[in-house]
């Protein structure tokens, strides 16, 4: 029977990229599919209701999602080039490190890149914290980072991710001198063949990420203040706000927004989702080049 | 064979997770009770990253973080298997069990703490639509059998015996035999469990535990 492997993914994720990773670390042939997040398509709906992201492995016809499970499951299934090691300790080493990098370093890394001064702050020193506990258990023990690349090296490599957006947001969390040993553990992933396939270009992801957050920041700015002051009364920024609301924290703006959405009358008037978009997509793309 | 030890706490829900899988699978280990607010060395040097309990020690080997041990519990000792053969299946066990760990963190907790008025409206919806897609999607037309137990019932088991607590101590009832019928019906079948039903903490002392919690 002809195996079908198919990955929702975005390009700019990097979790769904570290998906890509591992299949291709594998050498499997799949099918990729690249989601629009702004107007997810029917199938990425039905594949991943629950939680409606990339990315989504669908392996003949059955969805897997939630990116460390779709890794399991894929060196589970496949079972030459494995990730994990078979010592059922050693597994628990990798799957710890593996959480331990998607549940607080990351977050913490995402949250200085939005946020600004005091928050930034505290931020990038709870970030900082956290790569300190990296540097020194890649220094002693050597769970990861070793000759072959596994599961959490996998897990990792949105250090690279890391270093990109800290040039487009100007802000250092990962250096060399504060942490040799994760800086040499982000080379080694930047510089990995397979691993380099699966980064989107640079100048193309700090620009992606740049729009995303800089660019909508001074008019949610004037939003944010303008709501307190009740300025603001119009729904024309609806779908701009929602677009940024996930991106960055804006609170006042964000209860405004779902004040509107859940009022039953706005609802009657509100024009779909999928219309405004393509009008705020406009907004944000660059202009074209000639 | 090398010792077997737990570093838990009688609330804490996370330990339980691991007594109950320890039970289940017949095997014998020495419990440590800590003080989370005087922390042992033991505790310290075994979970220096988090410092949180629960942490199994085997032998000299020690893995911290609840879901982390039970598969660790699973591959170690593999006799009365917690979790499905297939791959595919296994990969639904664990997308539930991370659904179920991920929602505690963010929306029952805040639930839990949330203060009276808007916050709690809020806090009661979005609890509210995690227990429906757990009811729906997750329980779906799955008979619970005793001798079905898996990670994913011990992974979800908080909400068999903490959550009435946070209920409570909000003040508000969410899961009912009419509300949530399959939820409700699960949680009967799996509080008669044996291994589950004689690893309970007390009742009341939960309760009170649960509402000091809240009010801090």
């Amino acid at each position: 029977m002809a195996e079908e492997v198919k990955l929702f993914g975005a390009w700019g994720s990097p979790y769904s990229r570290r998906i890509e990773l591992a299949l291709k670390l594998k050498g499997l042939q799949f099918e990729y599919i690249e989601e629009d997040l702004y107007n997810k398509s029917p199938a990425l709906l039905k594949y991943n209701p629950v939680h409606k992201k990339v990315p989504v492995l669908v392996h003949n016809g059955k969805p897997v999602a939630e990116s460390l499970v779709i890794l399991e499951y894929i060196d589970e299934t496949w079972k030459h080039n494995p990730f994990l090691p078979t010592d059922p300790y050693e597994k628990a080493k990798a799957r710890f490190w593996a959480r331990f990098i998607d549940e607080k370093f990351w977050p913490a890394a995402k949250k200085a890149m939005a946020s600004r001064e005091r928050e930034r702050e505290e931020a990038i020193e709870e970030a900082q914290q956290h790569l300190k506990t990296l540097e020194s258990e890649l220094k002693e023990k050597k769970i990861f980072g070793r000759e072959s690349l596994g599961f959490v090296d996998i897990a990792a490599h949105l250090l690279v991710w890391l270093v990109v957006a800290q040039e487009a947001f100007g802000v250092e969390i990962l250096t060399e001198e504060k942490f040799p040993a994760v800086h040499e553990l982000y080379r080694r992933l930047a510089d990995e063949a397979v691993f380099k396939e699966c980064m989107p270009p640079k100048e193309q992801l700090i620009a992606y990420l740049k729009e995303a957050i800089e660019e909508t920041r001074p008019h949610l700015k004037a939003l944010e203040s303008g709501l307190k002051e009740r300025k603001f009364v119009g729904g024309e920024s609806l779908g701009f706000v929602e677009l940024a609301a996930n991106v960055i924290k804006f609170p006042t703006v964000h209860e405004w927004y779902q004040r509107f959405a859940d009022d039953a009358v706005f609802k009657e008037c509100a024009p779909p989702r999928s219309d405004s978009l393509p009008i705020i997509k406009l907004y944000l793309e660059p202009p074209a080049s000639k | 064979m090398a010792g077997v030890k737990l570093l838990g706490f009688w609330a804490s829900s996370f330990a339980y997770r691991v007594i109950w899988t320890l039970k289940l699978k017949g095997i014998n280990y020495e419990y440590i009770e800590e003080d989370l607010r005087n922390k042992s060395h033991l505790l310290l040097h075994h979970n220096p990253v988090h410092k949180k309990v629960p942490v199994l020690i085997h032998g000299d080997k020690a893995v911290a973080e609840s879901l982390v041990i039970l598969e660790y519990i699973e591959e170690t000792w593999p006799e009365n298997p917690l979790l499905p053969t297939d791959a595919y299946e296994r990969a639904m066990a664990r997308f539930w069990i991370n659904f179920g760990e991920s929602k505690v963190e963010c929306h029952f907790f805040q639930f839990f703490k949330s203060a009276a008025g808007e916050e709690q409206e809020k806090a009661i919806k979005e609890t509210v639509e995690i227990l429906k897609i757990i009811e729906e999607q997750s329980l779906g037309d799955k008979k619970f059998s005793e001798e079905a137990i898996g990670l994913v019932d011990i992974a979800l088991g908080w909400l068999a015996y903490w959550f009435e607590g946070q209920e409570e101590a909000v003040g508000t009832k969410l899961l009912n035999s009419t509300t949530f019928p399959r939820l409700h019906a699960w949680i009967q079948n799996f509080k008669q469990v044996p291994a589950i039903k004689e690893n309970l903490p007390d009742r009341q002392k939960l309760r009170a535990h649960s509402k000091r919690f809240r009010r801090v």
